[in-house]
């Protein structure tokens, strides 16, 4: 293939790419390798806040931010948000996320047809499996 | 006497033109894929690198046996690998950013793990895009002889065949190229553990039919020069070889998308040979196909 007489070679252009996908390549390697190294594990750490609710068309609608602090992803994250009022009154809501990658938030909502400002509101993970 | 000039710009952006053709190409069914997208979180990072260097490997592989400038091992193989996984980590990155799979909120974790998944296919489909989408080959102008055009056709055929671990690594790259896109799928362990044994005998029956008429009974385009010989020890021993790559290429593939993790041999190997369906028409139609 050498023996050809003509041999073209790389112009500036190609150069750049080149040099562009290196970097990028490495940076990825990079980063998967310090992945590795540093060898973080740990089952998922699912930390949940509620945000104050509003009232839509007849009941209220309670925002859940979900967050996994863990290393590990879950999968179909069962959560419950109970309110209890000042009667001694339970209402539950429950709402299921298919995935909660790790170190990712994800966003949901649960319905009261109590008010939640005048009561007790709590929150927990039912259960989850892991991928 | 060599004569060094440089490649025209306009020529270098028809050649990525054509990768990014030839990426997205292959690898859409890919891109639209949930399975791919979660696997790109659920993948721990000793796989996604293991991934990334199997590509690589892959990539010198299609580009010293059959891309743009077959037949050698310099460093321009070296620097258009790493290219072409560059190409599939941008196209990829974008793509994913337009269909919304990657915002700048997602953990990094995520967002780098399904680049990975994802230009696995893309970079290689960018390969073959290059060196198999152009209208007109540069070796096809020079040689513009008026008379027995298909005799030289046929003689440059014979002259830049590859031998035969070159093929074996071309049918592995066409294995990979067409099983990637049913690998990541719940349809694969859904048919594997429903099949009977009677059933997976007749698909492994299947898959070697089908080799056998793409190679050497359908006058499939440009499969004759490639093959070695009509006999019948010559046959069997190309198509066994074929589906064995097939079934490897299904396997580490599997293995990739976690698919064996925590399953029974006898699941595992179900898989393997459900998915080696498919990646027998990449090792055979698919690996014409690419060269």
């Amino acid at each position: 293939m050498n023996s050809e007489p003509q041999r073209e070679q790389k112009n500036w252009f190609e150069w750049l790419v080149f040099a562009i996908s290196l970097v990028l390549v490495l940076a990825l390697v990079g980063y998967l390798c310090r992945d590795i190294w540093t060898a973080r594990s740990g089952p998922p750490d699912i930390e949940i806040t509620l945000s104050p609710a509003s009232k839509r068309s007849g009941h209220y609608v309670v925002p859940v931010t979900v967050t996994n602090r863990g290393y590990e992803s879950a999968e179909a994250v069962h959560l419950e948000v109970t309110l209890k009022k000042k009667s001694g009154e339970e209402e539950r809501a429950e709402v299921e996320l298919q995935f909660l990658p790790r170190g990712s938030t994800r966003r949901a909502v649960v319905t009261f047809e109590s008010d939640p400002a005048e009561a007790e509101v709590s929150a927990r993970v039912l259960g989850h499996r892991r991928p | 006497m060599p004569s060094f000039h440089s490649r025209p710009l306009h020529e270098s952006l028809e050649e990525y033109g054509r990768g990014i053709a030839g990426g997205l190409l292959f690898s859409l069914p890919l891109l639209y894929t949930m399975e791919v997208w979660w696997s790109g979180f659920l993948i721990e990072s000793s796989r996604l690198l293991a991934g990334l260097f199997l590509t690589y490997g892959l990539l010198l592989a299609y580009n010293r046996f059959a891309g743009m400038r077959p037949g050698t091992w310099a460093a321009d193989i070296l620097i258009d690998s790493v290219e072409e996984l560059g190409l599939g980590i941008v196209l990829s990155a974008l793509v994913l950013f337009v269909l919304g799979r990657i915002t700048f909120e997602t953990p990094s974790h995520e967002v780098l793990g399904k680049i990975v998944v994802e230009t696995m296919v893309v970079a290689i489909g960018a390969s073959v895009g290059t060196a198999q989408l152009g209208a007109k080959q540069a070796k096809e102008e020079e040689e513009d002889s008026p008379s027995g055009e298909a005799e030289s056709r046929e003689k440059e055929d014979a002259e830049t065949q590859s031998p035969f671990h070159g093929q074996l690594l071309l049918g592995f790259c066409g294995a990979v190229l067409f099983a990637a896109n049913i690998a990541p799928t719940e349809e694969v362990v859904l048919i594997a553990a429903e099949a009977s044994p009677g059933r997976l005998l007749a698909l492994t029956g299947l898959s070697l039919l089908i080799g056998a008429i793409i190679l050497y009974y359908s006058g499939f385009i440009g499969a004759q020069p490639l093959i070695r010989g009509n006999d019948w020890s010559e046959m069997v021993m190309e198509i066994t070889a074929s589906y064995v790559i097939a079934l490897i290429a299904s396997a580490i593939l599997l293995w990739f998308f976690g698919r064996f993790d925590g399953e029974s041999f006898t699941t595992m190997l179900g898989q393997t040979v459900v998915l080696g369906f498919v990646a027998m028409l990449g090792a055979s139609a698919g690996r014409v196909l690419i060269q």
